[in-house]
């Protein structure tokens, strides 16, 4: 459903948005982790894709913010595209686009206000209740390992891929003992 | 395969020292906790910092130049920095990556060209999370039935970009993509032909490294593309 709003938007290939959307809809990543697998990602990709799209005009900028502060309290992994945001909004809705130096107060009040009312809402009974701190562990697990059970195909999985490689090296070559002189 | 390379020629010469306790634990498949033998440890805070740094460079262009394109490539490339050097990334954030992009990747070939092998990288790495054996022919059938729609349609209307593409990038793609046939193949079926239930870490560690080449790649590719343009 999101993502005819994204064909609609699209103002220069028509065709290509309805190709970019209908793989995104058949995709087989949303088919593996949510159909199959947990956590209800298909629904919440669908958020993330309308708000992505009510940036693209000025007069919903502020609902795209908002929508992604909700999505950000629905879940967390989408933090991690949250500086982006951050600086988009703060350029487009919150200066002025002739002059950077020149702040547009009204929107500033209008966007903070309804981010701090959106996560006022979803942590607000968990702040009542003292149960915080349990609230940041579970969302912030630095207690676990690097790498996730599979290893994430990201850059340490390679630098552990490197390591169990260089468990089985033979006897080094001994250079650093010509230079070192032992 | 660079940095592995790297740390492959490197870290011998270097005389680093083997640390034994960690030969016998973990990254092999099904423990959450990681332990290096040879390379240093790698700290939360080094990884914070290293994510953050590349979120900021691109986020740089945003600021100076706000149009919706870039905010969507500067959203994609946030996605990047955290699934690459994040702490205890789970496999299906590569998604964060993956539905952004498709948003522009049709913008012309060059993003297109980067996008290849994210799709495949991205797709193969996920395989790992269904492990029956119920469960294999939906999940590889489906999958290359759709990457293989997708890279054809989106081949035909992709238009031709006005700069000319990055030589090697197109080689990379196109053999990063044949590699993944017999990768797949020995992984699934090949695998448990010759050593039956032993070494069962050995095509989770090619699927995960494989998929980590290729979406390294494609953000390389893709930082050269937003940069460009």
């Amino acid at each position: 459903m999101h993502l005819y709003s994204f064909v609609d938007s699209a103002t220069t290939s028509k065709r290509a948005a309805h190709a970019a959307a209908i793989s995104i809809i058949l995709s087989p990543g949303l088919l593996i982790i949510d159909h199959i697998h947990f956590q209800y990602n298909g629904f919440l990709y669908g958020v993330l894709v309308l708000s992505l799209v009510l940036a693209r005009s000025k007069s919903t900028l502020l609902a795209s913010g908002l929508l992604f502060a909700g999505l950000l309290c629905l879940k967390h992994i989408y933090l991690y595209l949250a500086p982006a945001y951050f600086v988009f909004l703060l350029r487009e809705y919150c200066l002025s686009p002739r002059n950077i130096f020149k702040i547009r107060f009204m929107n500033c009040l209008k966007l903070g206000g309804g981010i701090v009312a959106v996560f006022a809402a979803a942590f607000g009974p968990f702040a009542a209740l003292g149960q915080i701190p349990q609230l940041l562990s579970r969302l912030f697990p630095f207690s676990r390992g690097l790498c996730h059970a599979y290893w994430a195909p990201n850059v340490w999985a390679l630098y552990s891929f490197a390591d169990r490689i260089l468990i089985y090296r033979k006897p080094p070559f001994p250079l650093h003992r010509y230079l070192t002189g032992k | 395969m660079n940095k592995t390379l790297i740390y492959v020629l490197v870290a011998p010469r270097l005389g680093l020292p083997l640390k034994t306790e960690a030969l016998s634990s973990a990254t092999r498949g099904l423990v959450g906790d990681t332990a290096f033998a040879v390379l240093p440890e790698i700290t939360p805070r080094t990884c914070f910092i290293l994510t953050l740094f590349f979120q900021v460079i691109p986020l740089l262009k945003l600021f100076k130049k706000p149009t919706w394109d870039t905010f969507i490539g500067s959203v994609t490339l946030c996605g990047y920095a955290s699934f690459l050097f994040g702490w205890h990334v789970h496999e299906k954030a590569i998604l964060l990556v993956i539905i952004p992009f498709t948003l522009i990747a049709l913008k012309d070939r060059r993003h297109f060209g980067a996008f290849k092998p994210l799709a495949v990288a991205g797709h193969v790495s996920l395989f790992p999370l269904l492990f029956t054996p119920a469960e294999f022919p939906i999940k590889t059938v489906y999958t290359i039935f759709w990457l293989v729609l997708t890279l054809i349609v989106f081949d035909r209307l992709a238009p031709a970009s006005s700069k000319p593409r990055v030589f090697f990038l197109d080689r990379f793609s196109t053999l990063y993509i044949a590699v993944s046939i017999p990768l797949i193949a020995y992984c699934s079926i090949f695998h448990s032909l010759i050593f039956g239930k032993s070494y069962e870490f050995l095509p989770l560690m090619f699927t995960s490294s494989y998929s980590a080449v290729g979406v390294v790649g494609s953000w390389l590719g893709f930082l050269v593309v937003y940069f460009g343009s």
